[in-house]
């Protein structure tokens, strides 16, 4: 089977200095540019973003097609869907 | 390990686990973006503190009003005897928000939870997504201290006076005037960038270590006062709209323990849209 060839990423694994966007903010403007059933490559460090990410996509009828975790960095691929 | 000036305003995460369902004590997420963070899990019994809605002023930019506190509190099923322990998204900045605004209106036990929501997380504790709800109390706020807020007339009243400390914690791009704000948030933005005249430059995060608790307290001491930042002179913390220089707030006034500081949370938002402020900036050495 062929490998999945993210259409678009984000690296969360940066810090917060600036007050900027939330993890999932970033995560959802990414997806905004992608058609459905392309998928999203998410790199993060946070338990806490991690869980997030899981919990709105459950909630969106998004599937998280990968997830892979090697100490404190979590890799994701997040599936887009028609809606969204 | 010297011990923090004001121990009793910080509790770790085990003590709130030990305390869920005590009914003196009541827990609060406080959170910039909800959507993203309560709504899908949060600590259990723990209500939420929505910071643009509950902390803020429905119409003008400002603090919520006296009335307001008493209505939140009450909606959350607070009394003025209870501990109000705060945690929230966004590394805690909008729970420390939170901390100093009710401080402001006069609740005396009022709590950080150390590391904040991440660290929550991270030790893969109990989550829910069930609101609690609680009989409202009436509350009544016992008294106002505007002394810990500082409102712009005053900040610019003191500038260049060498018994006040100014301290700028945003980001060095932020300080040396590279970017007024992130593109991601451009109401927060400033027509000039840069910072206040006479402040040192100390970003927030400075003062808490990998897992976002906070350091020890003589790590502390060490980040502030060699840059003249130290407990004889008043101090006034800023940042772009308040919530980080909160968290400093924090640290200067409950943790090291210096005698005055204050809280100006007009910040760079308010400071560099001023016609004729004066402002600095750090040229580039590239």
């Amino acid at each position: 089977m062929a490998a999945v060839q993210p259409a678009g990423s984000v690296d969360l694994r940066q810090s917060e200095d600036q007050c900027g966007d939330t993890a999932l903010k970033a995560v959802r403007r990414a997806m905004k540019t992608l058609q459905p059933g392309q998928v999203l490559e998410v790199h993060l460090n946070v338990a806490e973003q991690a869980f997030v990410l899981r919990a709105w996509a459950r909630k969106t009828g998004r599937a998280i097609v990968k997830e892979e975790t090697e100490g404190k960095e979590t890799w994701m691929l997040v599936e887009q869907v028609a809606d969204g | 390990m010297t011990q923090f000036a004001h121990p009793e305003v910080l509790v770790d995460t085990q003590w709130v686990e030990d305390h869920l369902g005590d009914p003196n004590v009541r827990i609060l997420e406080v959170d910039y973006e909800p959507a993203d963070s309560y709504e899908l899990g949060h600590i259990p019994g723990a209500a939420l503190v929505d910071w643009k809605q509950d902390i803020n002023d429905p119409v003008r930019r400002d603090i919520l009003s006296r009335a307001d506190m008493a209505a939140l509190m009450s909606r959350v099923g607070a009394t003025p005897d209870m501990a109000l322990v705060l945690y929230g998204d966004m590394r805690n900045w909008f729970a420390a928000f939170a901390f100093w605004t009710f401080k402001i209106y006069g609740h005396d036990d009022v709590r950080l939870m150390d590391g904040g929501r991440r660290k929550w997380f991270e030790e893969n504790r109990k989550v829910t997504e069930e609101v609690p709800e609680f009989p409202a109390t009436g509350y009544r706020v016992r008294g106002v201290n505007l002394a810990l807020r500082a409102l712009y007339p005053q900040v610019q009243a003191v500038l260049g006076r060498d018994d006040v400390g100014l301290v700028d914690v945003r980001s060095p791009a932020e300080f040396n005037g590279e970017i007024s704000a992130p593109p991601e948030y451009p109401n927060e933005a400033a027509q000039r960038a840069g910072h206040i005249p006479g402040a040192q430059s100390i970003p927030w995060a400075q003062a808490i270590a990998d897992d976002d608790t906070f350091k020890p307290v003589e790590e502390l001491r060490a980040l502030y006062e060699p840059k003249g930042i130290t407990p004889d002179k008043t101090i006034v913390t800023y940042c772009r709209i308040g919530e980080r220089s909160s968290h400093t707030w924090f640290v200067l006034k409950y943790l090291i323990g210096y005698p005055v500081v204050i809280n100006y949370d007009g910040s760079w938002s308010e400071w560099g849209n001023i016609v004729g402020n004066p402002v600095e900036k750090v040229a580039a050495t590239t």
